[in-house]
């Protein structure tokens, strides 16, 4: 499940996919966000090296999400239901690190920011505008006045003290809390709407990944102690934020249901009532979407024919920070000794049909990597990367005769006795990923390299890949972050406590990814992030095969609903939502 | 009687404790733990994993987690979900008045339905009306209880509405967000009650029909004839009565039966049961959660069994206790 994220609210990062197989897909990793925090990570600021930016809305992009939305025309009342697979765990932000809390948390509690789904810069929400030091360590944000919680109580920048502080106390079993000490120094309330943020050191994604988490009310909260938190009612039956929706009623395992907060401090939202309910067999949830018992979905791709025919709802399909990539292990005693040879590594590239899984297996829904940057992303410079894998067997089989792993009488390769063979592994039970794996053996046996692929259930796989790195290959999907930082999967410090699986080490790409993540000048994190890309392509320790779209169905009752990779799927603008019967 | 009952019931806590050890070895081998996907996160650093590690009571040696876990039971605590950090003694008791519901329906619909079948078919052995019947279970025993249910989502909820006909809803125990009045729970039982009582009706319908074959071929029911009772009260009063009896133990061994079929059937309408919530807790690793579900489920099999002997005793006069 899985996995989940943590920001708390909005946006979510790691969120477990659905595999088309209806299954759960892994989660993942970085990516994306957050809600909060983590993750976001935009640019930030402005990329003026000045202070005092009042963030403005980034112009919509002409296809973009805010493109789509038509306040015009909003009509009050309704309720709507979303339904999900996934489950809500938390009704607290602070706990939260799966998409389905994050979707709750997010209507229910706002952060210091929003993430633009377009341009993926923070937005003004509870803070009207900040400023940034000269040495763009120091975060001046002004917040809202006049905004209550939603027991009536005064927000104030007190309150986001003290959310900050409990973010950063791992007494209280947040997630949050490794991330936000290593970044933050000091937090200080200096008065009722002025909270200032030094940072220990330059953060280039710090408003993106670490501003929108959900503010929690101190009045409530001040008296328990951290450590019973999880366990306290206001995160498990009562929650109170800020937010466009008021908790009513959690069903573990069944519903949950919001109502409209008349006194938000954005406008009351259109929408009297907000249900989210818990559907656990993606086949069900997708006939209640077809018979409209449901409002909103996730779609899976396996449906994408069928709903393409319906007319009782539309379909979304959008791009994502998720990927599916494969990647070797470098390390000497763990991995096979034939991917010491950069030669094999390359070909085995070359060799991969890219198009066609993006053609047979995601019904044209996805986009064939260039580089490592997903395409929402700012730094997805596709033109720059130097080298291509495009599919070409030709060349994959004639670098592998140069380097000499030459084919024999029974068509296989093998270099000194060596064959050319390896087992890869992934998790069972997604028949999404299944798919990769028959399209690489193929491919790779058409040239004379065998491959094994091992099946293994996701828990073990898991293991595997991250703490025993015991296997030769993997394949596996992972979500990325919105902001473009990728040391935690290629700088080498990050194999073992990171996501460098492949213990991959060049000490360029780690100098390149430092000076990006210190970095707040947008144009020049955007060229490091080019010659980091260009660095890892040539030692190509792993590839990213794909970023595939997610697909949602939404009733076409429903208006101003429009699915995203940044807010859980779309809550950033829920009080906008609106429905044209007024149901 | 009195004596016999009592020394079932002392075998139930030895029982009991081996289940629950069992439980917990087999959950803590099966690969994985709760905070599988927070491994799979960036974001998240060792020392905060280590930190929800220990909020979850999973840090602790294994050893001292089961005792520690008996501890708690024995002051009447299941302990705190994994998952949600919601008493897990709570939970169960708000969904059981689900299962209870869509077992105890199921129950009551495949005993109506079967008995009668059941009768008839053996009464009019080897005609077409018998084989139509024998067909019919032997294809509600066969049918797989996921299939069933998902066709008759398909047809019910789904083509029916295309159709323009009165459809039924597809899942949960009531519409949202306002239903839950007496027609609304009822047009979202009788999905999941077809299937869940599919395989049963199959099952005792044949064991209803080969118990009357048995019986209208001994003396008496001949002796019954002869007095010139006619064919309905030889049936029914005689017949049926005895060959009735071995149902009652059937019924008691077959309540755990529908709490597993009720796993299966819940995960497709997503009717929040006790079910539903077992199933969940362990994809989700919830090993609390597993460990209540189970404890709960066995005993309530222990004491189904020990009701269905009790029950056989009091409905048959030959059979004794000692």
């Amino acid at each position: 499940m899985d996995l989940q994220h943590m920001p708390t609210s909005r946006r979510a990062f790691l969120k477990l996919l659905v595999g088309t197989g209806g299954m759960l897909v892994l989660a993942a990793c970085g990516a994306g966000g957050s809600s909060g925090s983590s993750g976001q990570a935009a640019t930030t600021a402005p990329a003026a090296p000045a202070p005092t930016v009042a963030p403005t809305a980034a112009a919509p992009a002409a296809t973009g999400v805010n493109a789509q939305i038509d306040v015009s025309a909003i009509k009050p009342g309704g309720t709507i239901i979303t339904g999900s697979v996934l489950d809500v765990r938390t009704l607290n932000p602070l706990l939260v690190s799966d998409t389905a809390s994050g979707e709750i948390t997010s209507l229910v509690f706002d952060g210091l920011v929003d993430i633009d789904p377009d341009s993926l810069e923070a937005i003004p929400n509870l803070a009207t505008q900040w400023e940034v030091s000269p040495d763009n360590k120091t975060y001046t944000f002004t917040l809202k006045s006049g905004v209550t919680w939603h027991d009536g109580e005064p927000f104030s920048a007190e309150d986001a003290k003290f959310s900050y502080d409990l973010y950063m106390n791992s007494e209280t079993g947040t997630p949050r809390a490794g991330t936000l000490k290593d970044r933050i120094a000091s937090v200080e309330a200096t008065d009722a709407t002025t909270l200032v943020i030094t940072l220990k050191d330059v953060v280039a994604p710090f408003l993106v990944s670490d501003c929108s988490y959900g503010l929690i009310p101190m009045h409530l909260l001040k008296d328990v102690k951290p450590a019973d938190i999880p366990t306290s009612e206001f995160s498990t039956a009562k929650p109170v934020g800020t937010g466009a929706f008021v908790f009513k009623e959690f069903k573990t395992g069944e519903s949950v249901t919001l109502a409209a907060n008349p006194n938000y401090h954005r406008g009351a939202p259109a929408l009297s009532g907000y249900i989210r309910k818990f559907v656990k067999d993606d086949t069900t949830l997708y006939q209640q979407l077809k018979t409209g018992e449901v409002d909103a979905a996730q779609v899976p791709v396996t449906f994408y024919d069928d709903a393409s025919a319906q007319t009782n709802f539309k379909l979304f399909p959008y791009d994502t920070f998720a990927f599916q990539f494969f990647g070797y292990n470098l390390n000497k005693e763990k991995g096979s000794p034939i991917f010491q040879d950069v030669n094999v590594r390359q070909a085995l590239f070359y060799a991969v049909d890219r198009p066609g899984i993006v053609a047979k297996i995601r019904e044209g829904l996805s986009t064939v990597a260039q580089g490592t940057m997903p395409v929402l992303s700012w730094a997805y410079q596709p033109d720059k990367m130097t080298t291509r894998y495009d599919y070409d067997p030709a060349k994959a089989e004639q670098m592998l005769d140069t380097a000499g792993w030459v084919k024999g009488a029974d068509g296989l390769r093998a270099k000194d006795g060596t064959p050319l063979s390896f087992e890869m592994y992934t998790y069972s039970g997604d028949k999404t990923i299944e798919g990769y794996a028959s399209v690489f053996q193929e491919n790779w046996k058409a040239i004379g390299v065998t491959m094994t692929p091992k099946y293994e259930e996701f828990s073990a796989f898991v293991t595997r890949l991250t703490k025993t790195f015991d296997f030769q290959a993997f394949l596996v999907g992972f979500f990325w972050n919105v902001d473009p930082d990728q040391q935690t999967m290629w700088d080498t410090k990050q194999y073992g406590p990171g996501f460098n699986l492949y213990n991959y080490s060049n000490p360029k790409v780690d100098e390149l990814l430092e000076k990006a993540l210190r970095t707040l000048d947008k144009t020049e994190r955007t060229q490091y992030y080019v010659d980091a890309q260009n660095l890892i392509l040539a030692d190509a320790p792993a590839l990213i095969i794909d970023f595939p779209k997610d697909i949602w169905g939404v009733s076409s009752r429903l208006k101003n609903f429009i699915p995203n990779a940044v807010s859980y799927a779309a809550t950033w603008n829920s009080y906008q939502w609106f429905v044209t019967d007024g149901k | 009687m009195g004596a016999y009952i009592l020394r079932r019931l002392l075998g139930v806590p030895p029982l009991i404790i081996g289940i629950t050890l069992v439980t917990f070895l087999i959950i803590h081998a099966t690969p994985g733990s709760p905070v599988d996907n927070l491994k799979l996160n960036p974001e998240i650093k060792a020392e905060d994993l280590a930190s929800i590690m220990r909020t979850l009571g999973i840090d602790r040696p294994l050893h001292e987690q089961y005792l520690g876990w008996i501890g708690q039971l024995l002051q009447g605590d299941m302990g705190i979900s994994l998952k949600t950090y919601q008493p897990v003694r709570d939970q169960i008791l708000d969904r059981l008045p689900n299962t209870l519901l869509l077992t105890g329906a199921s129950l009551l619909v495949a005993l109506l339905v079967a008995l009668p079948l059941g009768v008839v078919a053996a009464v009019r052995r080897n005609s077409l009306l018998d084989y139509l019947i024998v067909s019919g279970a032997t294809l509600a025993q066969a049918i797989p209880s996921f299939w069933l249910g998902l066709m008759l989502i398909i047809i019910f909820a789904v083509q029916f509405r295309v159709w323009g006909l009165p459809a039924l809803p597809s899942g949960g125990a009531q519409s949202l967000p306002d239903g839950g009045d007496l027609l609304d729970r009822l047009s979202h039982l009788i999905l999941p009650v077809i299937t869940l009582s599919a395989v049963q009706i199959g099952g005792w319908m044949r064991f209803v029909r080969s118990q009357m074959l048995e019986v209208i071929r001994q003396d008496y029911i001949r002796t019954a004839r002869a007095k010139g009772l006619s064919d309905r009260m030889v049936i029914m009063r005689h017949a049926f009565r005895n060959a009735a009896l071995p149902l009652i133990t059937l019924v008691g061994l077959t309540l755990p039966q529908l709490f597993g079929g009720a796993v299966v059937v819940e995960s497709i309408f997503g009717w929040p049961g006790l079910g539903s919530l077992a199933i969940d807790a362990a994809t989700n690793r919830d090993y609390t959660m597993v460990m209540g579900t189970v404890l709960f489920i066995s005993v309530v099999t222990v004491l189904a069994n020990l009701l269905a002997d009790i029950s056989y005793g009091l409905a048959d006069p030959r059979v004794h206790y000692s």
